[in-house]
């Protein structure tokens, strides 16, 4: 096939990513003049996590007091949330970003609010101090952003996923995209841009995530110069349905369990819990829960599909029953998202739930300072899939506040970059090459399908990565992807109707996937410790002495760099000696 | 499962001009939905097929499609026996099952704007 450029568009900032911080950055960069073009592998508002999130949204309980008129407590403060966001991240948040975060966090919930978004709700979540989660359903969120773009003018291009990044020694020139529609390959000329593509969760083979978050930003910034960071701390969410097929990966049973009192059990009928955290039990925070039920299906007391069980028979059926009236909004009645529980369940709380930890959130990512810049001149990034703000761990709710945050930073800082900077045109050879790499995919057909790839890296991260880490595992894992990578260049694609051809699409994310599997199993054979989100069973101590530093990850002439970063600790400063992993690091300072 | 029961599902393939009913048997998973159906068929049958989904949890509506005549969310609509299954909407057909989904205006694809 002859591929080529067939369409030309030119902006100032080109952002990457439509929903909570691409919508977000883009509103302020036009906002600031910037002529803004916003590009999405979807469709704007029905893609993404954003519109998935059930809607909690954290700001310090007193600001929620003093703007909404909330039940909040006048004892918090944006340094205490920020102290309550360090200590869940186990540390190696970037000190500096957080305290950002969580002074910036009440102004862009009232905004969203002016903007026309009710709060439904208020609520504590663990790991906070004070309550902090107000409640925006997050569908109502993208949805209102998405109708404010297009409101504002700006020009949104759906259906569109960008494959590479074009950049010289002086910073970005643009992007190389193509329109699933019709299967042209765009160029995309830009003086700035930002990267808000979210996670990469559909790399693993159980997870709450949409289609969309197969890791394509972090990997394009990688092969651009950027550096990655903490990548080793992918987030899973515990009690997330394994059963029935259709409801693979909803998370309703989880939620369940942090408003009554469930059950969570191996094939013995036993409450694994109790040898982990015997005083919360199912209460414990999420990366225990997940940790445990992990070792539980290891060590074979897995349920029949393969996971763990939930169970609230142990409950009077008319408390169960009553349940279904006061649950919060969206999760009344047995709604589990679209689902109608009652299809599927002939009584619910007779039969415990099949359950395992699903892949549901990514704390790691590229690396930026405080003006959301990844040390690529031109290249700003924002929100999910960036590193430093969550440090090993996120607070729940903390994710919609950091789209807000941190979109409106990097809309801001790289419309003021674009404002210095001409547009220049990409070298033709440049862009020649990246065409060639897509049209390799488009023609070859020597080696296993763009199926089989994919099956293969959730297969390596299900079984070689996983929530458990250890070096046999890990160091076996990188030979797969070793070979996977020589596979990957002659992936064999069936059909060839440019329309809409999932094949290239899901050929094109595998190499993304590839590229940041590899970078979770680097850092996590590197980090010889249990920390936040990772766990080595070989190393189930968290060890402050050694590991209190963040891991980062850059390719250069296709090999692999990793340094050591000293965690920015300008606030609270690090703990010391070895603990338990799940025990909280004391901080004596702050 | 030890013998899932095979179903037979007809899924109208082509575009605007010219289309047809193709028929697949397709092992029926208990609490598979429509959506289950189709990946299974793209990733064991017929790759060529076209559909899209996103969020699979039946909040995003990218999924919508006419199954045996009604107009459903795939991902959250349960796959108990034979079905037909075509596009929701004929006008603004691409493919298969794939019509654009105008929620709001977007930019057209000839806009340069220097
Ligand atoms: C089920 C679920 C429930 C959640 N509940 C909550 C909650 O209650 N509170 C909370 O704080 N957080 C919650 N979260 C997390 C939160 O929703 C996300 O972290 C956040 O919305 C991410 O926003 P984002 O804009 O950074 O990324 P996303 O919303 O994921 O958007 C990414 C965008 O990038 C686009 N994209 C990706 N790759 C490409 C490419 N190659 N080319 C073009 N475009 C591309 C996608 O199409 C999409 O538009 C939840 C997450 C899930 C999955
Ligand atoms: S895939 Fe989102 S509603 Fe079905």
């Amino acid at each position: 096939m002859n591929l080529h450029i067939e369409e030309e568009l030119c902006c100032d900032v080109l952002v990457i990513g439509t929903e909570g911080t691409g919508a977000r950055a883009a509103l302020e960069a036009a906002e600031h003049g910037a002529d803004v073009l916003a590009v999405t592998k979807g469709f704007m508002a029905r893609s993404g996590a954003t519109l998935t999130a059930d809607g909690e949204i954290d700001v310090d309980s007193r600001s929620a007091r003093n703007l909404f008129g909330v039940d909040g407590s006048p004892d918090d403060s944006p340094e205490q949330f920020a102290r309550d966001m360090i200590l869940e991240g186990d540390y190696l948040g970037d000190q500096r970003l957080v305290a950002i975060h969580t002074e910036e966090a009440p102004a862009r919930v009232k905004e969203l609010v002016d903007w026309g978004a009710q709060l439904e709700g208020f609520i504590q979540a663990p790991g906070h101090t004070y309550p902090r989660g107000l409640w925006i359903p997050g569908l109502k969120l993208a949805r209102l952003l998405a109708r404010r773009m297009v409101k504002r003018g700006i020009s949104i291009l759906e259906n569109t996923m960008v494959l590479e990044l074009l950049h010289d020694d002086d910073g970005v020139l643009g992007a190389v995209a193509l329109h699933l529609p019709t299967g042209r390959l765009l160029l995309l000329r830009s003086r700035a841009i930002v990267m808000a593509t979210g996670g990469a969760m559909r790399v693993f083979p159980l997870t709450t995530a949409p289609e969309e978050l197969t890791g394509d930003g972090m990997a394009m910034a990688l092969r651009c110069g950027a550096a990655l960071q903490d990548m080793e701390f992918p987030m899973f969410l515990p009690y997330c349905f394994l059963t029935p097929p259709s409801l693979r990966g909803v998370i309703f049973p989880y939620d369940v369990s942090t408003l009554m009192e469930v059950h969570a059990l191996n094939r013995n009928g036993e409450r694994y819990m109790a040898r982990w955290d015997p005083e919360r039990m199912e209460r414990t925070t999420r990366d225990i829960n997940s940790v445990a039920a992990a070792m539980e299906i290891r060590a074979g007391r897995c349920s029949k599909a393969g996971g763990t069980y939930l169970s609230f028979k142990h409950l009077p059926r008319n408390l169960v029953d009553f349940s279904a009236e006061w649950f919060p909004g969206n999760l009344r009645n047995w709604r589990a998202s679209g689902f109608n529980l009652r299809n599927f369940f002939l009584y619910i709380g007779e039969e415990a739930w099949e359950v395992a930890p699903a892949s549901h959130f990514w704390n790691g990512g590229i690396r930026i300072d405080e003006h959301c810049a990844t040390g690529v001149p031109g290249l700003f990034a924002a929100g999910e899939g960036t590193a430093g703000i969550h440090g090993a761990n996120r607070l729940a709710g903390n994710a919609l506040t950091m789209t807000q945050v941190w979109g409106k930073r990097a809309g801001l800082f790289a419309s003021r970059f674009a404002k210095n900077k001409k547009l220049r045109k990409p070298p033709n050879v440049e862009v020649e090459h990246v065409v060639q790499t897509i049209a390799r995919l488009k023609t070859e057909s020597s080696g296993p399908t763009v199926i089989e790839v994919r099956r293969e890296i959730r297969r390596i991260a299900g079984d070689l990565v996983g929530i458990i880490r250890e070096e046999k595992k890990l160091q076996q894992a990188l030979k797969a992807i070793a070979d996977l990578r020589r596979d990957l260049a002659r992936q064999h694609v069936v059909n060839q109707d440019p329309r809409f051809n999932r094949e290239w699409v899901e050929g094109l994310q595998n190499e993304n996937s590839l590229d940041v599997l590899e970078a979770i199993v680097r850092p996590s054979i590197a980090r010889q410790e249990s920390r936040g989100a990772m766990y080595r069973v070989d190393y189930p101590a968290t060890d402050d002495d050694r590991w209190l530093c963040n891991l980062i990850l850059r390719r250069k002439d296709d090999q692999w760099e990793m340094q050591e970063a000293p965690v920015n600790s300008i606030y609270l400063s690090l703990p010391t000696g070895t603990r338990r992993y799940g025990r909280k690091g004391e901080s004596n300072r702050g | 499962m030890d013998n899932p029961k095979l179903i037979s599902v007809q899924v109208r393939r082509g575009d605007k001009n010219e289309s047809e009913l193709v028929a697949y048997e397709v092992p029926l998973e208990d609490g598979q939905s429509v959506l289950g159906v189709l990946q299974y068929i793209y990733d064991h049958l017929d790759p060529s097929i076209g559909f899209t989904c996103s969020c699979r949890i039946g909040l995003c509506s990218s999924c919508l499609m006419r199954v045996n005549g009604k107009v459903v969310q795939s991902c959250t609509t349960l796959a108990d026996g034979d079905m037909v299954i075509e596009p929701y909407k004929e006008d603004t057909l691409v493919r298969d099952l794939v019509t654009e989904l105008p929620l709001i205006s977007r930019a057209s694809l000839s806009k340069p704007n220097i």
